[in-house]
């Protein structure tokens, strides 16, 4: 397969002779590996980050407990799902396999297994984050007014979200088949909320901290799942 | 100087150490394997001289991100590879695909050398002549394998993508190419 192969090596190499052409020096390749790999793990550290929040906030904020109110249970569960944090974590984490593809042990992989495996370092890191209190007390720092911005992230875990049907308080007396709450977050309300339960309300006892799911009618709401609050 | 003893790795440390004329020997060792790869890759654009210009320039910018310890003709056909892609994007009016689902999943596709050997002849042949009719992602594949005669590994490690979306593609680049040359009524056997 004998073919007419251009003769630019004459220009090529004189264009390097006459510096035209420079070759770059290996510290640049060296810093630019450096700052790839850094850039990797500063992009899983902030995923897991992220992965560990929303695992937080959903237990935390008692969201979880949804899944077991049925199918309005669930179908609130998906509505107030923090989607968008989700979201911003896979984009995350499709820019670290985009990142780690430069690598040998990335290509070799399919890009699926890739973001398969790299997910699961993010969500066991996350679980590793959230057996320290990080969060917790972040959330709490932020009470204080100390971490304004930061604070909103964690608003959900206690505010109610009444658009939800999602009301979270202290119990301050318990009667048959109705109870009354007291927000202890939400500023704007200051008088207590007939909660009102006819079928399985579970044993409260003033004091308790409830997260309630029901629907807001006449002045009380009608709950369809209560459960106690995990200590904050 | 071009003695057979001095491997490709050699050249490129004595380049790499400052020694610009090794890097002549190179030009001399690529410039016929680049141009065809260029010329059956890019075999809708005119402009390949400057193609492969580009690739000795790129690559010598480089040199120094070389490691001597590995084979350098992967690493030469991988500038070759983004610097084609490059010009395809800039003159090409076909597509370039952004996203691939060959390579999302894993492929069991075991590569054949018995296989390769016994269909080498006929299939240089028909991908020679018929490359124009396939897009640029199988096309590169099936020069590479068959006209550049290069490995499973090493394609994977130019084209930067699993081994088996090496298989996948030339399975399927070699079924779209048959279909092709079906549609235009084309006899294989003519062509060969």
């Amino acid at each position: 397969m004998t073919q007419e192969v251009p003769n630019f090596k004459k220009e090529v190499l004189e264009r390097i002779k006459a510096g035209e052409v420079r070759m770059r020096p290996k510290a640049f390749f060296v810093t630019r590996m450096f700052a790839m790999v850094m850039l990797s793990v500063l992009i899983l550290i902030l995923s897991a980050f992220i992965a560990s929040y929303i695992l937080f906030i959903l237990y935390a904020g008692g969201d979880t407990f949804l899944l077991g109110f049925g199918w309005r249970g669930l179908l609130t569960f998906l509505i107030m799902f923090p989607w968008f944090a989700v979201l911003v974590d896979l984009a995350l984490l499709a820019a670290l396999d985009s990142l780690c593809a430069n690598f040998r042990f990335g290509y070799r992989f399919p890009a699926g297994y890739l973001f398969a495996a790299t997910g699961l370092v993010a969500v066991l890191m996350a679980c590793a984050i959230n057996i320290t209190s990080i969060h917790r007390n972040v959330m709490n720092q932020s009470q204080g007014d100390y971490l304004p911005v930061l604070g909103r992230f964690y608003d959900r875990v206690k505010h109610s979200s009444r658009r939800d049907g999602i009301f979270k308080g202290e119990v301050v007396s318990v009667a048959t088949s109705s109870f009354e709450i007291k927000y202890e977050f939400d500023e704007e309300d200051d008088m207590p909320t007939v909660i009102w339960m006819p079928d399985d309300m579970p044993h409260l006892s003033p004091g308790d901290h409830v997260f309630v799911a029901g629907e807001a009618a006449s002045g009380t709401i009608r709950a369809y799942g209560v459960r106690r609050m995990p200590s904050w | 100087m071009n003695t057979p003893e001095t491997s490709d790795e050699e050249l490129a440390r004595a380049v790499q150490e400052g020694d610009e004329e090794k890097f002549g020997i190179l030009m001399d060792r690529y410039g016929a394997r680049l141009f065809r790869y260029g010329r059956k890759f890019l075999s809708d654009i005119d402009n390949i001289d400057d193609a492969v210009q580009e690739c000795f320039i790129k690559a010598y910018r480089n040199i120094q991100s070389f490691d001597t310890s590995q084979k350098f003709s992967p690493w030469i056909y991988r500038i070759a590879h983004n610097t084609f892609v490059d010009f395809l994007k800039k003159n090409s009016r076909q597509p370039i695909r952004l996203l691939d689902f060959d390579t999302f999943l894993s492929h069991t596709v075991a590569e054949d050398p018995v296989v390769k050997e016994r269909e080498q002849k006929e299939m240089r042949e028909i991908v020679d002549k018929g490359l124009g009719l396939l897009p640029p992602h199988y096309r590169e594949v099936l020069v590479l394998y068959y006209l550049e005669d290069l490995d499973y590994k090493t394609i994977a490690d130019i084209l930067r993508i699993p081994i088996g979306t090496v298989g996948v593609r030339l399975r399927r680049g070699k079924e779209q190419l048959k279909n092709a040359y079906g549609e235009l009524q084309i006899n294989l056997e003519d062509v060969q």
